[in-house]
């Protein structure tokens, strides 16, 4: 083998590989450029949970424990209380009320069994995704990082459109 | 007596069973389920539910099979298609106004009508109007009731009308309006809370638990009750080292006392998470000064270092070591054992309110058990008031009754609530109950005791001639009131009636705490000196005393200042009370529901008492800290920190425990008695002299009241642990009705805080 | 069970009583006296003995006048609670001076039960089971009094009043405001 031998060969192969690249160039592009540019996601995206309040803005949780003892990993904890106030002043919509609501995201599979148990629909699955925190104990979120009134919403995604043909971008990769 | 069997066909097997068996009981024991929320085995019948409907062949159309005693040959059918469609429409009828809470109902988890829905699923409700509403409301500081959950099925009102004989609660209203209720609203009972327990939905709630957490988020430990002498098996329900709720052991399983518990055993527990619980070992460095927190290494050293100069300048005889008939069994032994091996004195005594002592030295007849007395067919009961301070025994009185018809007789100073039911009750001048021993002991001295007695000569003797004539068995019943030799004289009694085909007396004593009887066993109480005696010793003869627990109120009235005099003062308490004041070192001690051990009840059943939840804070079990205390001293108990350890020690060294083991007292279904030795008859002629000069001596003066003593006036005493219950505040206060019962009283009204401080010096 | 409630078989309870009982005159006494003859059972009487504690005590059963039925009778409380409320001629509760109870069962529901007591809510502004804040009127819904051929009706005290309309209902109520009607009780 020569070295004009070698210079030819590796010349046609950078040719061949610059070709794809230079011919998706022009093509849409896939990437986001996270955190630039927010992600988009789907409706039904298990992000983390949102605890819900009425319309008077109570919470709509009475603490029946009943996502606690769905959830696989055993990450959500409760104490139930008693609340005696008249019914406007009340924190929940019900005379009992979660005084603590605990959601371990360190254990936290998002298999969304808790939303599916929820008989008063308090609580679903929002669509912040960035739980990432320096210290594991941060993982721990409660009542304050959970209610919808209180939870801080990401700018970094966009919620898909009920009609937006979210899933076929990928499938042509 | 065998039963005659008879042969039943069920669903086309063939079954023997006992003639006069109930027909339910038979279909479930052969493992057929029938469903049934009214039927309760031990209540009367009430067939509301329509729930256990069976078809018997020649019966015109379904039978509840709760009423239907078995007949030879009767041919029963549980399961078909007919029957379903008939259990169906009745669970849609109880439907029909139940409403759609389950996830805020404190039942939810637990409750029958959710299973019975649960199990067989696909039921759809028809009934489109409107349901019934009710809001819920407080019936009592400690009954919560949500009336339209309620399905009717009465148990709450059989078991307040047969168990407690109160008859509180009844269901008022007609039709579907029916309501389960009390008059004026406000319930005004022992409040034991036993419709809460049988309750099969959510109507009657514990209000003390009320939206705390749910069932199945509670670990459950079967344990002892901390109370009174009976007891009772319960379920400590506990949830992240708190104990939540306690409730009674098992309906279906036929323990010492069912699902029956009184309202210190349901209630009481919240002073084992109480805040004022003693977190750390305290030290008084200086007399006079203040309780200042240790650890426990220093608290230790400091202990022994002080113990043993006691010890070096006034020798072993100079320290007293007084136990608890709180404690368990394990830790009474532990002191038993530093007494006697580390320190080296006589001088150990229990904090008992009464010594049993002459009792068990004479025991001539076996101990009663619970179920005995539910069988007797003669009860005497001298002195005592079971209904307030022994609950379980004062509900198989009643049961012997009402059910067994038993009779009773009742010779007490104060017309008890158990009067009722007496078939003869004897009011005597108070204080005298020793003269009614002696006239039971001697025919010859029933003239003097009739006087001293204030009662007619002819009453006594009918009492005399009833146990001559009884059959079956005869419970001999006494409380506190006895002094040595009528007691001595008691435990002899059956000697004194002598043999008879088809009589067995059985004796009862009904001390107050829940190890009263162990202490006895132990021999704690047979020290040298006796709880007041050891008090009056304090400063003079005795230099130190170590105190697991505290004196009663009791022994301090009149005393207060004897504690003050001793150089150093070792108490091992769960609160700060009127012993800790004076002590120079307070260790924390582990509550019931934190050790493991036993407990030995009146009827001599050793039974276990469970860790439920670890030590709070600091905390350790009595014979841990006693053990440590010795191994400063340098003697090692050998416990290895283990309480089987220590129970596997004790049961071989007490005769009356020889053989028990943990394991052996597992099953709560079949309590473990201990051995109480029997002595035959003895002479007692000198007791008898002593009792009559007793007697002769008592002054002919004295009150009789004729007023019965409210429900309660016992039962919701503040103690040292019932005054950290919020709930018992209001009871002692008389109850009183809160403006709206809506809302739970304690939110409602302020409790006076002159009754804490009471409750405060209460000590007991 | 059964066996309780026979004469010679006392309850096992202790009656236990509010601390006030209700007197009454020699009259109301010999009346009380006789009803009591009539039944074997002390506790039978309860009924007609309820009836003359109503009407004596404003209306309803007072806890005095229960302290006495249960003193009288040997009854507990808890049983006349039961009676007194199965009953709806039994007032538990204090009631005003004319007491409507306007049939709702069948009959009377078919014919215009609903736009009779609509009518009478609305005329009197309160709502069955309450009482008008002068006491004059009490208007509540009871099950069939067995006047179901000339539905829908009611009863004012003791008295029926029949294939009720609107016009008549107003025409009542006027004659209870004017005290032409007796309320067949007082």
């Amino acid at each position: 083998m020569s070295i004009i031998g070698d210079v030819i060969e590796s010349t046609k192969a950078i040719i061949k590989g610059m070709s794809v690249t230079f011919a998706k160039i022009p093509q849409q592009k896939w990437t986001v450029q996270y955190p630039e540019e927010p992600v988009t996601v789907q409706p039904r995206y298990r992000g983390m949970h949102l605890l819900h309040v009425d319309e008077l803005g109570r919470e709509k949780c009475v603490a029946c424990y009943l996502c606690a003892a769905a959830c696989p990993s055993d990450c959500i904890y409760i104490v139930a209380a008693d609340d005696p106030r008249a019914p406007t002043e009340r924190t929940g919509v019900d005379e009992r009320y979660a005084s603590v609501y605990n959601i371990d995201y360190g254990r936290c599979i998002f298999c969304g069994f808790c939303v599916e148990a929820c008989p008063k629909d308090a609580i679903t699955h929002g669509y912040n995704f960035e739980l990432s925190v320096y210290n594991r104990a941060d993982l721990l979120k409660t009542k304050d990082d959970l209610l919808i009134t209180k939870q801080k919403q990401s700018l970094n995604y966009r919620v898909a459109f009920a009609d937006e043909d979210v899933d076929s971008e990928y499938k042509e990769v | 007596m065998p039963a005659e069997l008879i042969k039943v066909t069920i669903n086309g097997q063939e079954f023997e069973t006992d003639k006069g068996a109930r027909l339910i009981d038979v279909c479930r024991e052969k493992g057929f389920a029938i469903p049934s929320f009214c039927y309760y085995a031990d209540l009367a019948l009430q067939a509301s539910c329509r729930m256990c409907l069976v078809r018997i062949e020649k019966m015109p159309k379904l039978q509840t099979s709760c009423t239907i005693t078995c007949t030879d040959g009767m041919i029963v059918t549980t399961e078909s298609e007919e029957i379903e469609k008939a259990q169906r429409g009745m669970v849609e009828f109880l439907l029909a106004n139940h409403p759609l809470d389950c996830p805020v109902c404190d039942r939810g988890g637990e409750c029958e009508l959710q299973e019975m829905v649960f199990d067989w699923g696909g039921l759809e409700e028809r009934f489109t109007e409107k349901k019934n509403y009710a809001p819920e409301k407080f019936l009592s500081p400690i009954v919560a009731n949500d009336p339209q959950r309620c399905i009717l099925c009465k148990r709450c009102t059989r078991v307040c009308d047969e168990w407690m004989g109160e008859d509180a609660i009844e269901a008022g209203g007609r039709g579907s309006h029916t309501v389960i209720g009390t008059y004026g609203g406000w319930l005004n009972c022992s409040q034991c809370g036993n419709c809460i327990e049988v309750c099969p939905t959510g109507t009657l709630l514990d209000a003390t638990y009320r939206h705390q957490t749910r069932p199945w988020e509670l670990s459950r430990t079967i344990s002892t009750c901390t109370f009174c002498s009976d007891g009772c098996q319960l379920s400590v329900g506990s949830r992240g080292g708190e104990v939540m709720r306690v409730v009674a052991r098992d309906r279906y399983v036929n323990g010492l006392n069912g699902e029956f518990l009184c309202i210190k055993g349901r209630f009481a527990h919240p002073f084992v998470n109480h805040e004022e619980r003693l977190r750390t070992p305290l030290i008084r460095y200086k007399k006079g000064g203040k309780l200042i927190p240790a650890t426990w290494d220093e608290a230790i050293r400091y202990t022994a270092a002080k113990l043993r100069a006691v010890l070096d300048a006034h020798g072993g005889e100079s320290v007293g070591v007084v136990g608890s008939p709180r404690l368990t069994n394990e830790a009474n032994y532990a002191l038993l054992k530093f007494a006697r091996e580390v320190v080296g004195t006589n001088n150990y005594t229990a904090t008992e309110a009464f010594s049993l002592v002459p009792f068990f030295e004479n025991l001539g007849a076996p101990l009663a058990t619970h179920k005995d007395i539910r069988h007797a067919k003669t009860i005497l009961l001298i002195g005592g008031e079971p209904e307030e301070l022994q609950p379980l025994t004062g509900r198989q009185i009643r049961q012997a009754v009402r059910n067994g018809g038993a009779k009773l007789v009742i010779i007490n100073s104060v017309p008890i609530r158990l009067k009722h039911a007496a078939s003869q009750f004897i009011q005597i001048r108070p204080g005298t109950e020793d003269a009614a021993v002696l006239a039971l002991a001697s025919k010859d001295d029933a003239g003097v005791a009739a006087r001293k007695l204030n009662v007619e000569a002819g009453a006594l003797e009918q009492v005399r001639q009833h146990l001559n004539d009884a059959q079956g068995d005869v419970i001999v019943m006494f409380g506190g009131e006895l002094g040595a030799e009528a007691q001595s004289l008691l435990a002899q009694l059956s000697f004194t009636f002598g043999e008879k085909e088809g009589r067995r007396f059985l004796l009862h004593p009904l001390p107050l705490f829940n190890n009263s009887l162990g202490v006895h066993d132990l021999g704690l109480m047979g020290g040298a000196l006796n709880p007041l005696e050891i008090l009056d010793a304090a400063g003079a003869q005795l230099r130190a005393m170590y105190v697991a627990g505290s004196f009663l109120r009791t022994h301090l009235e009149g005393r207060e200042d004897a504690l003050s005099k001793l150089d150093f003062l070792v108490v091992q308490e769960l609160f700060q009370t009127a012993t800790t004041e004076h002590a120079d070192v307070v260790f924390p001690a582990a509550s019931f529901a934190e050790v493991d051990g036993t407990y030995t009840n009146n009827d001599g059943f050793v039974q276990r008492v469970r860790q439920s939840i670890p030590p709070i804070h600091q905390s350790k079990p009595d014979w841990m800290i006693t053990a440590m205390l010795a191994d400063a001293l340098g003697t090692d108990f050998g416990f290895q920190m283990s309480s089987s350890a220590v129970f596997l020690e004790l049961a071989k060294q007490i005769p009356a425990y020889e053989g028990l083991r943990y394991p052996l007292l597992k099953d709560e279904s079949n309590p473990v008695q201990a051995r109480h030795a029997l002595v035959g008859q003895r002479d007692v002629s000198a007791q008898l002299v002593e009792l009559r000069s007793l007697v002769e001596g008592i002054e002919e003066t004295g009150e009789t009241t004729t007023q019965t003593p409210p429900v309660g006036h016992e039962l919701f005493k503040l103690g040292t642990l019932t005054s950290k219950v919020p709930q018992f505040h209001l009871l002692a206060a008389g109850n009183p009705e809160p403006e709206s019962v809506l809302i739970s009283p304690l939110y409602q009204i302020t409790i006076d805080p002159a009754l804490r401080d009471e409750a405060a010096v209460a000590g007991d | 069970m059964s066996q309780q409630f026979l004469p010679d078989n006392p309850l096992p309870q202790e009656v236990r009583v509010p601390d006030e009982m209700a007197v009454f005159s020699p009259e109301v006494e010999a009346e009380i006296d006789r009803h009591l003859a009539k039944y074997p059972l002390k506790r039978s009487a309860i009924l007609p003995l309820m009836f003359i504690v109503q009407r004596e005590r404003a209306g309803f059963l007072d806890p005095p006048g229960v302290a006495y039925l249960a003193n009288r009778l040997g009854v507990r409380i808890m049983d006349i609670w039961e009676v007194a409320t199965f009953y709806s001629m039994i007032n538990t509760e204090p009631v005003g001076m004319y007491h409507l109870q306007i049939c709702r069962t069948l009959s009377c529901k078919i014919l215009g039960a609903g736009t009779i007591t609509e009518h009478c809510t609305r005329r009197l502004g309160i709502k069955p089971g309450e009482t008008t804040p002068d006491k004059i009127f009490s208007l509540s819904e009871v099950e069939c009094l067995g006047s179901c051929g000339t539905a829908p009706m009611m009863q004012i005290g003791f008295d029926y009043y029949e294939n009720l309309t609107t016009g008549k209902v107003d025409e009542l109520i006027e004659k209870c405001r004017s005290g032409e009607l007796s309320n067949g009780v007082r």
